[in-house]
């Protein structure tokens, strides 16, 4: 008995003092890296993290992205294409040959000078169909890219794209150096990310934040900022939480100072808050309901017209947003102001029940019918999908919910056992109409299923104008023959909310990306 | 064949003696015990909500009016008012429906799982029984949460598949303890008997085996049916369990989880309406387990 | 003994075998195209075959599941389709974490469980044994996410005393390491109890007490260390409870541990984090399992080991 009790005792003693071991080892190390409280660092926080910080690879580009790297083209606080990387560019007559001068004196992050080879190398790895990439798609109008010398490169079109512009102006077109997956290996995009922009990569804790030092090289921002030298802040750093009501509870106890996409339900509360600023802007974003246009019901306009009377946007507006969001009806925002057709809400259908009732009774349903209504399970959706259910109902359509996680929604959108359903599109371009409505996308992601000659030959006819301007009322003319056929119903166009707490100093709102090495400025609580 | 009747009309008079007495005492030990008598009432208490929901609820539960959204607890609302203006008091007790359909059905799932697994792996033994109890290992390995997420993934939200999920992971305690059941019972005299009257392995296992097992299997069930309930709110929390606007009790938090600051109440009154009825359902499966348990009377 | 632990490890093959064949086929069952999620729109079905062939998606299932499985063997739990990084990186990068709180989480839990427990058994019916047990069935019968919802609106949002989510300082762990712990604290303060009133029923124990021996003496001596012994084998049931119980506080707390990773995984349908993931996680369960039983033999004298 007694030797069995020393040896159990021993036994109970040692547990305790491995586990208390462990949580010293693994929670108390940390302690240390607390920053040191001269550095001025910004805490900018998102909904999740990215997967891999590397442009060329990834699907999802984490906010750091902007902030590592350059692009050839910038766009300044009123959406204008200026000079980035390239200090300017011209472009032939028909369109098809684009040359653009580079800046010089750009160095990246590990001392290379910037030059034409590396602008090559990016887009051509991006192309290369053995890279994988998921912005391939949006280059597939360049043909060739070829060096004149160190600071000149020339694109070759296959057919004219205006558009070009946007595309080299992402994210996703950030510039890296040459020959860096051969440097670095697998760990490029997760221990090391070479750009020339203004921050550089410190460390990444997956899944919680990623910590971006300034460059205090970078003196070559665009010439449409205040400052085109090194940020003023010494550190950036970019936190991952996707619990909404966290990030707030972040922000408002000082854990987070800036947040990107607030939700419309806070920002009543965030007013009443004197610690923190709100900053709006219309965004370049569109909340729609559409429907399997190929399948009955739907295949009737005159019934896709009814769902359209049926839905009171304003309604939604008001007690969804909050007010903080704009009724839509056409099928491009406002915030694109060369492609926005002003004359939408005339042309589009008002919210008038009675209407739609005898719509739909003209169309042979005058009891209403029976769909499913599809969403992801965001909570802005589900709360749109409760909503949208109780107001179908009142013209007699009974709509049962069913909601998805996000991949599941794309499984089932591409399946194509979709009848109504509930979409988000967020892209700053008029091509967003491309790929959502041309037959050749069929059946993903045209997941209206809309095939339609017509739509096809203005839509194209559109994206190969040979001018900005031919290009805009080609996207103006779709936008009047999307209308009339009522493909969507467009619902409303969210605010881009912008919370920033005070201590932040001179913060602009730029509609698509913040600019931290603007003069951005952090003062000591 | 005269014999052989007799022989079993003995035997199943013998055990109804026993297990008649037996439920007696254990009756009247449930009653005196007053925690016991709490769990029970509350037990049949959530159930009649549950059936009488259409009765009790002053509100439909689906029905939105926008204008008077998160209003704090009022005599009108007593319970106070969602993001769509709905009745809370009205969405929890119509939620009662969910959890305790969760509850019942995925542990009534679990049980003829384990019944089935259980009973064969502990009548027959041999290879057969070490299959079935590597399966029981697999499924007690694997993170509940975690396989019930999967499961959901796969076959998308909804009531029945919540089900499924629970019981995917919960059937090995069934079958673990009527293995043991049987292990124990296989052998003793009054099967030894049936056995040598000839009897077929199913009768047996009917008629002889499973009403004497019946008794830890009872216990076990009302014990897992709260876990079950817990685990379908965890799961709507997560937003993976039924579909809005039918609500749950897990859905319901979810939801209000977003109106923390402005509307507690969303999240604090369904919260401890789960408390309320797990603690009925846990008060009253220990109560029966001690009174089954003849070590712990005093 | 060492026959037994043999066997014991043996055993743990078929287990983690049959774990993975069900793993892989219900993710690979699952609706859903990981490739989707990793191309854009506006992609050629060529570029989109040249990713299905990179991560192998187009060979048929079975000759999958041998390749995953021929790797497993080599340690390779694969690639990320979606992070373009070894599985077994991004898990030695999650794993910590949530070891930390399942770790912080069963400290927490057996320092009260425990003293409360016995203390209920010794004075039992009385009021304190009623108030500690009051309290642990509000425990266990409390979903951990609420408690952990409760917590954080409180001490890190009204009171200020702790952050509201993120990771790497004592003040990150507290409390969730707390909600775990109290959750888990209320089931083991029951089992010790329970297991303390059956040994203080024993017969030496009467012996103890008959030969005057101090009441304090025959609690301490005696009664405490036979009753832990079927509290230990709790513990190596408790690990998989605690982990997924972590899962879901690493949702509330935003902890980025292997929890979250599953599940965003699971959501992303990122085959090879799941399966490793899973790999991970139930080789852990069943080492700790593993552990509690040995733990058991070698404490328990009258166990005999096959």
């Amino acid at each position: 008995m007694r030797r069995e009790g020393t040896v159990f005792s021993v036994c109970c003693v040692a547990l305790v003092f491995v586990l208390i071991a462990f949580t010293v080892v693994l929670g108390g190390i940390k302690t240390t890296t607390v920053e040191a409280a001269e550095k001025k660092v910004l805490v900018h926080a998102l909904n999740r993290d990215g997967d891999i910080l590397d442009t060329i690879k990834a699907a999802w580009y984490s906010d750091a992205l902007i902030y590592l790297h350059d692009r050839l083209v910038t766009r300044d606080y009123n959406f204008q294409y200026r000079p980035g990387l390239a200090e300017k560019w011209e472009t032939s007559e028909d369109g098809l040959v684009w040359t653009f001068h580079l800046k010089k004196g750009v160095k990246f992050h590990n001392g290379k000078p910037f030059t034409a080879e590396d602008v090559k190398w990016t887009f051509d790895t991006i192309k290369d169909p053995k890279t994988a990439s998921p912005f391939a798609g949006d280059l597939k109008a360049i043909k060739e890219i070829k060096v004149i010398d160190d600071y000149t490169v020339q694109f070759t079109l296959n057919y004219p794209f205006p558009n070009l512009l946007f595309n080299l102006s992402n994210t996703a077109a950030g510039i890296q150096p040459a020959n860096c997956y051969e440097e670095y290996g697998e760990d490029y995009g997760h221990k090391v990310v070479v750009g020339t922009g203004p921050f550089m990569l410190k460390e990444w804790i997956k899944g919680d934040r990623v910590v971006l030092v300034r460059n205090p090289d970078y003196n070559w921002g665009p010439d449409w900022m205040s400052n085109q030298g090194p940020p003023l802040l010494d550190e950036l750093v970019i936190r991952a939480i996707p619990e909404e009501n966290s990030r707030i509870m972040e922000l408002e106890t000082g854990g987070v100072h800036v947040l990107r996409d607030v939700p419309p339900m806070f920002v009543e509360r965030l007013k009443n808050n004197p610690e923190i600023n709100l900053v709006q802007g219309s965004a370049t974003k569109l909340g729609y309901l559409a429907y399997a246009c190929d399948k009955r019901p739907f295949d009737n306009v005159l019934v896709r017209r009814a769902i359209n009377h049926a839905i009171d946007r304003k309604r939604i507006v008001k007690y969804i947003f909050r007010g903080n969001a704009q009724v839509a009806y056409g099928y491009l925002p406002p915030a694109l102001k060369d492609e926005y057709l002003e004359e939408s809400e005339q042309l589009a259908y008002k919210y008038n029940p009675e209407k739609a009732k005898s719509l739909l009774a003209e169309a042979g349903y005058p009891n209403g019918f029976e769909a499913t209504l599809s969403a992801d399970n965001s909570t802005i959706s589900k709360r749109l999908a409760e909503v949208i259910q109780a107001q179908l109902a009142e013209i007699g359509i009974k709509a049962k919910i069913q909601l998805y996680d996000s991949a599941s929604y794309k499984a089932m959108l591409k399946e194509g056992k979709q009848e109504l359903f509930i979409r988000l599109y967020s892209w700053p371009n008029a091509d967003i109409l491309d790929w959502f409505l041309l037959s050749s996308q069929f059946p993903y992601p045209n997941h209206s299923r809309w095939v339609d000659k017509t739509t096809d030959e203005m839509i194209n006819a559109a994206a190969t104008s040979p001018t900005w301007e031919e290009r805009a009322e080609g996207y103006k003319k779709v936008q009047r023959y999307l209308i009339e056929q009522a493909v969507w119903c467009p619902i409303y166009i969210p605010n881009n909310i912008i919370a920033v707490r005070k201590e932040v100093k001179n913060f602009k709102y730029h509609p698509w990306m913040i600019q931290y090495n603007d003069g951005i400025d952090i003062a000591s609580r | 064949m005269n014999n052989h009747t007799m022989m079993n009309e003995l035997a199943e008079i013998d055990e109804i003696e026993h297990s008649k007495s037996a439920f007696a005492e254990c009756c009247s030990r449930l009653f005196r015990n007053k925690a016991a008598l709490f769990g029970l009432i509350v037990m049949v208490a959530v159930i009649l909500i549950a059936i009488f929901a259409p009765l009790l609820a002053p509100y439909d539960y689906a029905k939105q009016n926008l204008p008077e959204m998160l209003q704090g607890p009022s005599f009108e609302h007593p319970f106070g008012t969602d993001e769509f203006g709905r009745d809370i008091f009205s969405r929890v007790i119509y939620g009662s429906r969910v959890s305790l359909q969760v509850g019942f059905l995925a542990i009534g799932i679990s049980l003829l799982v384990g019944l089935l697994l259980g009973s064969i792996a502990g009548y027959y033994g041999g290879i057969l029984d070490q299959c079935i109890c590597a399966l029981m290992d697999i499924a007690w390995a694997f993170p509940m949460t975690l396989i019930a997420i999967a499961i959901i993934a796969i076959l998308g939200p909804g009531l029945f598949n919540v089900c499924l999920a629970i019981a995917a992971c919960s059937w090995a305690a069934f079958a673990r303890i009527v293995r043991g059941q049987f292990l124990s019972l296989r052998n003793q005299e009054f099967v030894e008997a049936a056995r040598v009257l000839g009897f077929s392995d199913l009768r047996i296992i009917l008629r002889h085996i499973f009403p004497n097992a019946l008794a830890p299997v009872v216990v076990l069930t009302t014990l897992e049916v709260p876990k079950a309930i817990i685990v379908e709110a965890t799961l709507s929390f997560l937003g993976l369990g039924v579909q809005p606007p039918m609500p749950s009790w897990g859905s319901i938090m979810s939801s209000g989880r977003s109106f923390l600051f402005d509307a507690p109440w969303i999240t604090i009154f369904p919260g401890v309406m789960i408390i309320l009825v797990v603690m009925g359902f846990n008060l009253f499966g220990d109560a029966l387990r001690d009174s089954m348990d003849p070590r712990l009377r005093d | 003994m060492l026959r037994y632990v043999i066997k014991r490890i043996f055993f743990l093959f078929p287990i983690l075998l049959g774990m993975t064949v069900v793993v892989f086929l219900m993710l690979h069952l699952a609706p859903g195209d990981p490739i989707d999620l990793i191309v854009g729109p506006n992609v050629t079905p060529e570029i989109r075959e040249n990713i299905r062939h990179q991560y192998g998606l187009d060979r048929p299932l079975p000759i999958q599941y041998l390749h995953f499985l021929g790797n497993l063997l080599k340690g390779d739990l694969g690639t990320s389709i979606i992070q373009h990084r070894p599985v077994a990186e991004i898990i030695i990068q999650r794993f910590p974490v949530t070891l930390e709180l399942s770790v912080a989480g069963l400290l927490i839990s057996f320092l009260v469980a425990i003293p409360i427990g016995v203390k209920a058994a010794i004075k039992r019916n009385t009021l304190t044994d009623y108030i500690c047990m009051v309290t642990s069935l509000v425990g266990i019968s409390m979903p951990t996410f609420w408690l952990g919802l409760m917590l954080l609106y409180i001490f890190a949002y009204k009171l200020r005393l702790f952050p509201v989510s993120g990771y790497g300082t004592w003040k990150h762990l507290f409390l969730p390491a707390l909600t775990l712990g109290f959750t888990d604290a209320a089931l083991t303060a029951r089992m010790v109890r329970s297991s303390m009133l059956e040994v203080i029923r024993q017969d030496y124990i009467r012996t103890a007490r008959s030969k005057g021996l101090s009441e304090k003496l025959v609690i301490n001596r005696h009664a405490l260390k036979n009753a832990l012994i079927p509290i230990i084998t709790l513990l190596g049931l408790r690990i998989g409870w605690i982990m997924g119980g972590s899962v879901v506080l690493e949702i509330v707390f935003t902890r980025p541990g292997l929890g979250r990773m599953m599940i965003e995984a699971i959501l992303a349908r990122d085959y090879p984090v799941v399966q490793g993931g899973m790999v991970v996680l139930t080789t852990a369960i069943i080492l700790g399992n593993l552990f509690a039983d040995l733990l058991y033999a070698i404490v328990d004298p009258r166990i005999k080991l096959r």
